[in-house]
């Protein structure tokens, strides 16, 4: 069973005569902080990935104690920064300053902590990439899931 | 010497900010989101303030008015709707009724959006115009745009001042079409057997032996869930997002109330048929498989 146990409101109004054990397997969805969702989603195009980048900047596991949800995502970050850096981020931070890809989310204050379309698209985009999918393959993939 | 106190004064005077100021008819602003598109009215609020007639009287018959003050009322979508039946593409527009007679008025969205109110449209191309009809309504004191219904494709628009109203009703275009082409949904029909997992990947009891059926009707997938998920319905539209990844849409007496893009059904096709499928949440976790039942 999934942790966590309760809704943002308008899903709260919805479920509301749902049996308690769905109650509380559904509620992580809905509570994490999207970081930039009141950005909205952009359609701009995705960014190219920079030569030799590399995951070196990628928060270390260390730096996540107080966010265990996120260790999945960071380790998929770490292992195909390249491809994240192919990818524009739904969730309304490309428009940030200093953020160039969805790599940018994992460095410095790494944002996609606290991020749930930040981690899905970084998790998403490791799971296609060892599936043998090409980049373009998983920009599409990711604009239909998160776009 | 008398002129500094009264320069101060007015140097005072006119440092009060604007958001300070008190107005006969106070701006307001109602937002509604109706499946991802967002539309919104910017109006100032004129009261009644005991005048005896608005209608017929302050708002005279044949008057072209917007239905607020100052500067006139504007609507704004970004994306293209329908009000009242009639196309209103994405933008912004200035909102004008002309008030022909106490039956039978006319509603105007002008592209011209920034008006002062005396500054009245003519008839011109480019403007959406159509006869709307008000309605008589208890007394509302202060000019007021509401959407008091909402569904899922749409919802109503109310103007209410005085002893009228005006509805009119809206479209939006739909986010996620329930319609899957038959080439593409055919493999997919069938029962399953699904399995949640726990986050450590080992196995979940809640709803063991769930089934899902999928069926093509009418155009459209749908999976009826044995035992149901939530909701009055069993059955929940299988809306895609990308060839053979689909998401729940819930029904509620035969429409669409949430498309719960949380989920994703990921389908594992091969030679025409698939396999099974999995059930992913927005981290891209795993939430459930399903095993094709032969």
């Amino acid at each position: 069973m999934n942790s966590m146990s309760t809704f943002a409101s308008t899903r709260r109004d919805f479920l509301s005569g749902c049996a308690a054990a769905l109650v509380i397997r559904l509620g992580p969805v809905r509570l994490h902080a999207r970081c930039g969702a009141e950005l909205g989603p952009r359609r701009a195009p995705h960014p190219t990935p920079r030569p030799g980048i590399d995951g070196s900047k990628v928060l270390s596991v260390e730096k996540l104690t107080d966010t265990p949800d996120a260790i999945p995502a960071f380790e998929a970050a770490r292992k195909v920064p390249q491809i994240l850096d192919g990818i524009r981020c739904h969730c309304g931070c490309a428009d940030l300053k200093g953020f160039y890809s969805l790599l940018s989310c994992y460095e410095g204050d790494g944002m996609a902590r606290m991020c749930v379309i930040c981690q899905g698209q970084a998790r998403l985009a490791a799971r296609l990439f060892g599936a043998g999918r090409s980049l373009d393959e998983i920009r599409a993939a990711i604009d239909a899931r998160f776009g | 010497m008398r002129g500094v106190p009264l320069a101060l004064a007015l140097t005072i005077w006119s440092a009060v900010p604007l958001a300070a100021q008190i107005r006969a008819s106070e701006r307001a602003r109602t937002t509604q989101v109706v499946d991802g598109t967002t539309i919104t009215l910017d109006y100032a609020r004129p009261r009644v303030r005991g005048r005896p007639r608005v209608f017929g009287g302050a708002v005279k018959w044949g008057e072209v008015w917007t239905p607020g003050a100052n500067m006139a009322t504007t609507l704004e979508t970004d994306h293209d709707i329908t009000v009242d039946g009639h196309a209103v593409p994405k933008g912004k527009y200035s909102v004008w009724m002309v008030l022909d007679s106490a039956t039978r008025w006319t509603m105007v969205l002008d592209t011209l959006w920034e008006q002062y109110h005396e500054d009245r449209p003519p008839a011109r191309a480019g403007q959406i115009r159509w006869p709307i009809t008000p309605a008589s309504a208890p007394l509302t004191e202060a000019l007021t745009w509401t959407f008091p219904e909402i569904t899922a494709t749409g919802g109503t628009l109310r103007m209410a001042w005085a002893d009228r109203a005006v509805s009119l009703p809206f479209m939006v275009p739909a986010s996620h079409p329930v319609t899957t082409a038959s080439g593409e949904a055919a493999p997919l029909v069938g029962r399953y057997r699904v399995n949640w997992v726990k986050p450590d990947g080992s196995a979940d009891s809640w709803n063991a032996g769930q089934t899902l059926e999928v069926t093509y009707e009418k155009g459209a997938l749908l999976g009826r869930w044995n035992p149901k998920l939530w909701g009055p319905d069993d059955r929940t539209y299988l809306i895609r997002l990308a060839r053979s990844w689909f998401t729940p849409g819930f029904i509620e007496h035969g429409q669409v109330v949430d498309v719960f893009t949380e989920w994703v059904l990921e389908f594992d096709v091969a030679d025409g048929r698939a396999a099974g499928f999995e059930v992913r949440g927005e981290r891209d976790d795993l939430w459930a498989r399903g095993v094709r039942i032969p």
